[in-house]
């Protein structure tokens, strides 16, 4: 019976089986993609002679039109869009989540300037104004990550405010306050521990998002930059209507790969939210 | 009076507290307000429980949460030992804001449920340096001694808890801070019966060991009469009436202390067919507050001064026999209600009048009930 919550959440989370699946699955892949240096069987820039080769047993996945291996290109590619996804979620959650706590907690004028801030990040055609952002600044993971994170941060800090706006009213908040504790007690041990359960649950959907929007840039030619592969540069090929017709092991496997990895991503966010709140059967 | 004056803990003065109501429409309007509370003034004694009655609305939970700073009051004051309240700095610094607790109606909503009671009940000990790292699992241990709790509770969390023991935290809680004073609001209507009497007994007999000052809000007024001192009822945001639990019980004389006395159901069959008077009409709202007495729309014995004007709480008259006992010569009540050892007062005109009028059911009847 002395179960904490994070236990309870965990257990009802390993009852949910589209949740646990995408779980195992999406652990493979990461394991597979961190694995890279050692598993791959070639150097994913290295150009072999085979040029544009079909899937073989010599390259398992086939060679792109410049003879690079392609399953070698797949694993770093899968490496670079996790981290570029996780990175830029870390950062996006962490500025949300300090400003939704500030706006949520304080209110008044200090909540207005916040919440209207975020609401011009947000109504910034997106996809825009990274391109902008990419092309002022040099194209480069450590970018792409920052861009993503500066841009993904809104719907956090939004859900963070009205989280905390509600807890601030609970009694167990008001009993602090009586004790007289302090406000980083409050925000950081009353408040914030409340919050973490839905935090997570939306960050997997920037997690995915983020995944997505770097393969896109990467396909635009604005993200990740050749020789290094990741999944949306991979793609890029795919723009020629030959290799779409006729050299499907260009594009499908990353294809499939970017696919999985936002389902996966999105199934296990909302497994952890059916695991947070029992209430609600779906 | 002087040797009870002496010892109030608690003085409030016209307390006020007004929501601002939003203009939902485009065109400007006057601004209105919601009256919540509209001028209150009690004083708690050291020791005492003053129960705060009234029905829902009338502002009685707002009172509380005026007096421990959750909410800030729109006019009046608040002392605590003769130090006003909203000097926020000098009462932070000398930890005086600390001796007023406040336990909560609910006991779900009360308790951090990420948190395990150790954490709870400690973090403010070790806070306020009440406590320090090696002494705190001591200290915890015999808070929850007081509150009637085993040990080993303090190694989980308040959802493994029924309602009745996580209300024993929130009191724990409470206590950790050594306070005088605790506002309790309705610290037991979310509970069973059974357990309202066991969490009714601690509060007494946490209040005999430790001194404590109760303000005890509750609509419910069988437990008010059982743990209150004094008890004053609250109408639309103000007192109408305060007087010594037995007193008020047996002699209500504002109309509306009459009909929310007269209301409370009587374990007694053969009281079945006792006269229950209640109020016509609905409680008016809070934003539109009726002129003069404010129940006078609803008291059937209002008047053109009901109307106009508003009574004050005023020192109420003796009842007609003990003012006759006293005209008698004979001693008894009538003498001590004179000296000022029972208190009764009211803010209602016509008090004494409609007292008269209405004999219909005596005194002794009355108070046989409770």
């Amino acid at each position: 019976m002395n179960e904490s919550y994070l236990g309870s959440v965990l257990r009802r989370f390993r009852y949910h089986k589209r949740g646990l699946v995408s779980f195992w699955v999406l652990a493979v892949i990461a394991a597979l993609a961190l694995l890279a240096p050692w598993i791959a069987p070639y150097d994913p820039t290295a150009i072999t002679p085979d040029f544009s080769a079909p899937p073989s047993l010599r390259h398992l996945l086939g060679t792109d039109e410049i003879g690079r291996d392609m399953l070698s290109r797949l694993l770093y590619g899968a490496r670079m869009s996790l981290f570029v996804g996780f990175m830029s979620t870390a950062i996006a959650t962490v500025i949300g989540t300090v400003l939704g706590l500030l706006a949520g907690y304080f209110g008044g004028a200090l909540d207005g300037v916040l919440m209207r801030f975020t609401d011009m990040v947000m109504s910034f055609p997106y996809i825009l104004l990274i391109l902008v952002a990419a092309t002022i600044f040099q194209p480069g993971m450590w970018n792409i990550i920052l861009i993503l994170g500066l841009v993904d941060w809104p719907g956090v800090a939004r859900l963070v405010r009205g989280s905390v706006m509600e807890l601030r009213n609970a009694d167990y908040v008001h009993g602090s306050e009586i004790a007289g504790m302090s406000r980083r007690y409050i925000l950081f041990s009353d408040i914030l521990p409340n919050v973490t359960a839905p935090i997570l649950v939306f960050a997997t959907s920037v997690m995915a998002i983020s995944i997505l929007d770097e393969s896109a840039l990467s396909f635009l030619g604005m993200g990740i930059q050749p020789p290094t592969a990741s999944l949306g540069n991979m793609l890029n090929g795919a723009q020629s209507l030959t290799i779409l017709t006729d050299k499907p092991w260009l594009w499908l496997p990353p294809g499939i790969l970017i696919i999985t990895l936002v389902v996966c991503v999105n199934f296990i966010g909302d497994a952890l939210r059916d695991a947070i709140d029992p209430t609600t059967v779906r | 009076m002087s040797s009870s004056e002496k010892n109030v803990l608690l003085s409030v003065k016209e307390l006020k507290k007004y929501y601002p109501v939003p203009n939902p429409s485009l065109r400007p309007q006057p601004k209105r307000f919601v009256r919540a509370v509209d001028g209150v003034s009690f004083a708690l004694r050291e020791g005492e429980t003053l129960g705060l009655v009234g029905e829902s609305g009338c502002g009685k939970s707002t009172v509380g949460r005026l007096l421990v700073g959750i909410e800030q009051p729109t006019e009046g004051t608040v002392e605590y030992r003769g130090r006003s309240l909203a000097d926020r700095k000098s009462c932070e610094r000398k930890h005086i804001r600390t001796e007023l607790q406040m336990i909560f109606q609910d006991p779900y909503a009360a308790l951090n449920p990420r948190k395990h009671v150790y954490d709870i009940l400690s973090a403010p000990m070790l806070y306020h340096g009440l406590a320090d790292r090696s002494n705190a699992g001591q200290k915890v241990d015999e808070l929850l001694e007081q509150v009637g709790l085993p040990k080993n509770a303090k190694e989980r969390y308040p959802h493994e808890f029924s309602g009745g023991q996580r209300q024993r935290i929130v009191i724990a809680k409470a206590l950790s801070l050594n306070p005088k004073v605790i506002i309790c609001d309705e610290p037991v209507s979310a509970l069973d019966n059974s357990i309202q009497a066991q969490v009714l007994n601690l509060l007494r007999d946490l209040q005999r060991e430790r001194g404590l000052s109760y303000l005890y809000i509750a609509h419910g007024l069988g437990t008010v009469h059982y743990v209150s001192h004094r008890v004053a009822v609250m109408y639309l945001g103000r007192i109408v009436e305060v007087a010594d639990v037995e007193e008020i019980f047996r002699r209500p004389l504002h109309p509306y202390a009459q009909m929310l006395i007269s209301s409370v159901p009587v374990a007694d069959p053969t009281k079945r067919d006792r006269p229950v008077v209640i109020p016509p009409g609905e409680v008016p709202s809070a934003m539109d507050i009726p002129s003069g007495c404010r129940f006078h729309d609803r008291c059937p014995y209002a008047d053109d001064r009901c109307r106009r004007e508003e009574p004050e709480l005023r020192a109420a008259l003796p009842a007609q026999a003990e003012a006759d006992a006293v005209a008698a010569g004979q001693r008894g009540a009538g003498e001590r209600f004179a000296a000022g050892a029972v208190l009764h007062e009211t803010a209602c005109w016509h008090a004494e009048q409609i007292e008269a009028k209405t004999m219909g059911q005596t005194a002794a009847e009355r108070s046989a009930e409770w």
